[in-house]
């Protein structure tokens, strides 16, 4: 449910474009220079998604495309499962957090193709899932 | 001898910028304020609003710099991103529509969610855009929003 609710494409203002991998051509994340982001989630998905890049990259425009990646796929996991998650405001710590406690965990790779280089970069989803209470 | 006439422009001449825009001074611009923990986003919007018709008076990364830049200067519109660290977007929201009265609010976020919209407009936004938006689209809903303050 997770993997079709991810957009194929996305448009970054303009300045980038992030293109799903299919599993089959997906690259290998070496972990040299990788530049990390983790944006909590809750509502009746909790836990974490983890953004990892192989490269060095514009830090803030990496964010903010994970953002927009994390946002629409959530915004379609709410119209086509019924689950409505939100996003937390990004951690930036490099702070290991633990997983085994998650029912639901899922990989995707994504292409950040920005104006000067393209990235590859993982997407680690963690979560439980339960009827919150309140959202 | 040829005929040599002198036409004085008048001070009031309608001046236009270099790509078109009719300028407009800076006082009668309307005054905007843009909130967003993203430096990239903030970046994107004021370049997105770069015309002499908008007065971007400032940029907040959070809600409690947001609420400084109000009590120094009062902005028209205050365009606020929903996810943010500390004081979230519906809490600045709802403490501008309480405080502050008369400056008119565009929520954004990356979510679109009918909840987070209907929470939007109930923490007292006047419209909601979803990440990522064309100029043209920001453009749009700050002139709609202009048109309902000069109508009132």
């Amino acid at each position: 449910m997770i993997v079709q609710s991810c957009p194929n494409n996305v448009d970054i203002y303009g300045q980038a474009v992030l293109r799903k991998y299919d599993n089959t051509d997906s690259p290998v994340i070496t972990t040299p220079n990788q530049s990390r982001v983790i944006f909590p989630i809750n509502g009746e998905l909790t836990g974490f998604i983890e953004c990892t890049t192989s490269m060095k990259v514009n830090f803030s425009l990496f964010v903010e495309s994970m953002n927009i990646l994390l946002g629409q796929m959530l915004t379609n996991l709410e119209s086509e499962s019924d689950l409505l998650v939100r996003l937390e405001p990004p951690i930036l710590s490099e702070k290991e957090f633990e997983t085994d406690q998650y029912e639901i965990s899922t990989n995707l790779m994504y292409e950040l193709n920005t104006l000067a280089k393209s990235y590859d970069c993982k997407i680690l989803f963690y979560a439980n899932k339960h009827k919150a209470k309140e959202v | 001898m040829d005929p040599f006439f002198i036409f004085p422009l008048p001070s009031f001449a309608l001046q236009y910028s270099p790509n078109g825009d009719l300028c407009m001074d800076a006082d009668k611009a309307y005054k905007i304020l843009i909130v967003d923990d993203s430096d990239f986003s903030r970046s994107n919007i004021s370049k997105m609003l770069d015309s002499k018709k908008y007065n971007i008076i400032g940029e907040a990364s959070n809600g409690s710099e947001a609420i400084n830049s109000l009590k120094d200067r009062l902005p028209d519109i205050a365009i606020i991103d929903i996810v943010m660290p500390g004081m979230s977007g519906f809490e600045l929201a709802k403490k501008i529509s309480e405080n502050f009265k008369d400056v008119m609010i565009i929520m954004i976020s990356s979510l679109a969610q009918e909840n987070i919209v209907i929470d939007a407009i109930s923490s007292g936004a006047s419209d909601f855009l979803q990440k990522p938006f064309t100029k043209e689209t920001l453009v749009n809903s700050i002139e709609k929003l202009i048109s309902n303050m000069e109508e009132e």
